[in-house]
């Protein structure tokens, strides 16, 4: 599974660690969800979409597909 | 009992603060990390069964226990701490693998 996450945070000039506080989850744990080493719950993939305000497959895509939008 | 007591409120409080990657990475680790430790125990004592009898040689050097109830009591101890160190083994590589 990979994800547009880094890509997202970018855009808001969010470090990691400010993306970490908003979804109440540990730094490394973002990085571990940015680096595609570990993918999210459902309840996690879908606070991290509310927050971006983009639909989850929007954000996250199966390895070999490319997200939407 | 009251250090038990105390030591799994303090257990339930900490799983409690962690996030879902952290609760992941102790169940994984605990699962690969002691059932390799359950594993390598179970080899030593085919090991031992096969013929090499090391066992009964730590045995009578008085290694194990002074008696068979210490010796019982010192194996379930070694069980725990060979889980434990291999548990432990494990959460670092899931840790350095999520880097």
């Amino acid at each position: 599974m990979e994800n547009r996450l880094r890509v997202l945070r970018a855009e808001r000039r969010w470090s990691q660690a400010d993306l970490a506080r908003q979804l109440e989850i540990s730094r490394q744990s973002v990085n571990a969800i940015e680096t595609g080493k570990y993918d999210p719950s459902l309840p996690l993939a879908f606070k991290i979409a509310r927050l971006f305000a983009m639909k989850i497959e929007d954000i996250f895509y199966d390895s070999g597909q490319e997200a939407n939008g | 009992p009251a250090f038990l007591v105390t030591v799994g409120a303090a257990s339930i409080y900490y799983w409690r603060t962690l996030d879902e990657t952290a609760r992941e990475a102790h169940k994984f680790s605990w699962y690969w990390g002691s059932t390799l430790g359950i594993a390598i125990v179970i080899v030593l004592v085919l090991l031992d069964r096969s013929g090499l009898n090391f066992i009964q040689s730590l045995a009578d050097a008085g290694t194990l226990g002074e008696n068979p109830s210490e010796a019982f009591i010192n194996g379930a101890y070694a069980i725990f701490l060979l889980q434990t160190v291999t548990y432990t083994g494990v959460w670092g590589i899931w840790w350095l693998r999520m880097r």
